[in-house]
């Protein structure tokens, strides 16, 4: 009777001592579970010697956490962005708000070049607008 | 073996390449190795809450299977059989030769192409075996059979696997 199962059980470690005894007597006296013993061997250890692969990093959770860090970077962008967008808005709103100051500038202007200024239609909020429209009143006289 | 995993994060680090491995080594493929990985790793996300002390790489591998098995029924595609992504048995410093190079990858792949060949019980087993390196009762409880079917799994494999390899 060959042994069969029991060799790759035996080269395992998975055998029980009385299982293994009885298998070392066996393959004393039986060279076909002695060829089997090597073919299975041999078998074993091609498997055993392919190389351990690296996964992709992406799958850990370190990585997949920075992967969720640089998803949210966009948004963290719009942020910065938006928040830039209204510093700036501010900035020109307080700089295009009319002052005393531009409104006697018009004034002086007017009495000292004889210009007459001109608001084309509803009334401007001031700063860039009015002195386009100063200009062109300069210019018309 | 933990019988309690701590956190999700451990269980990937721990146990994340070697289910890549697996993956691997069942289908040759890099990209549904990856995909089943992932894959697991999220069922073992969502099973951790209601993970019972026990066997934890039973539990693990069974997931993995499961994974494994869904994945081949939804896909139902052959594997394609690429070279391996890298050697890692030659060590930093030693300088095989192209030959020595070459002549390893031909040899994995014999043996890759030899592993695909094995009807998928005992290729389970064996990868489960000698790749990973899971105990019989540990593949018998992943696998849901007796230790003895494990063991002829695993025999008869290896036979299959010498006559294929040549």
């Amino acid at each position: 009777m060959h042994s069969g199962e029991l060799i790759s059980a035996y080269l395992d470690g998975e055998l029980s001592r009385a299982e293994e005894l009885e298998l070392v007597v066996h393959l004393e006296g039986c060279v076909a579970c002695r060829m089997d013993l090597a073919d299975v061997q041999s078998a074993r250890s091609a498997v055993r010697s392919l190389p351990i692969l690296d996964a992709p990093g992406w799958l850990w959770p370190a990585d997949a956490a920075r992967r969720q860090v640089v998803r949210k970077r966009p948004a963290a962008v719009m942020a910065a962005a938006t928040a830039a967008l209204l510093v700036m808005v501010i900035g020109l709103a307080t700089w295009l708000a009319p002052s005393p100051v531009l409104e006697m500038e018009y004034a002086d202007i007017a009495v000292t070049h004889g210009a007459r200024v001109v608001q084309d239609g509803t009334p401007t909020s001031g700063g860039l607008a009015e002195m386009a429209t100063l200009i062109r009143g300069v210019g018309a006289e | 073996m933990p019988d309690v995993p701590l956190t999700w994060e451990e269980v990937a680090r721990s146990y994340g390449r070697k289910i890549y491995n697996f993956a691997y080594r069942l289908t040759a493929n890099t990209d549904d190795a990856a995909d089943l990985t992932q894959e697991v790793l999220l069922r073992v996300k969502r099973g951790l809450a209601s993970y019972e002390p026990g066997s934890f790489e039973g539990w693990l591998w069974r997931i993995t299977r499961n994974a494994f098995l869904d994945e081949v029924r939804r896909r139902q595609r052959r594997p394609t059989v690429p070279l391996p992504d890298r050697d890692d048995r030659f060590h930093p410093g030693s300088t095989p030769s192209p030959d020595e190079v070459l002549a390893a990858i031909r040899l994995d792949e014999n043996t890759q192409n030899a592993l695909l060949k094995l009807p998928y019980e005992f290729r389970e087993a064996v990868v489960m075996c000698d790749v990973i390196g899971l105990s019989y009762e540990e593949i018998a409880a992943a696998c849901g059979v007796p230790v003895g079917t494990v063991r002829s799994r695993i025999h008869r494999g290896r036979r299959q696997l010498r006559e294929l390899i040549g």
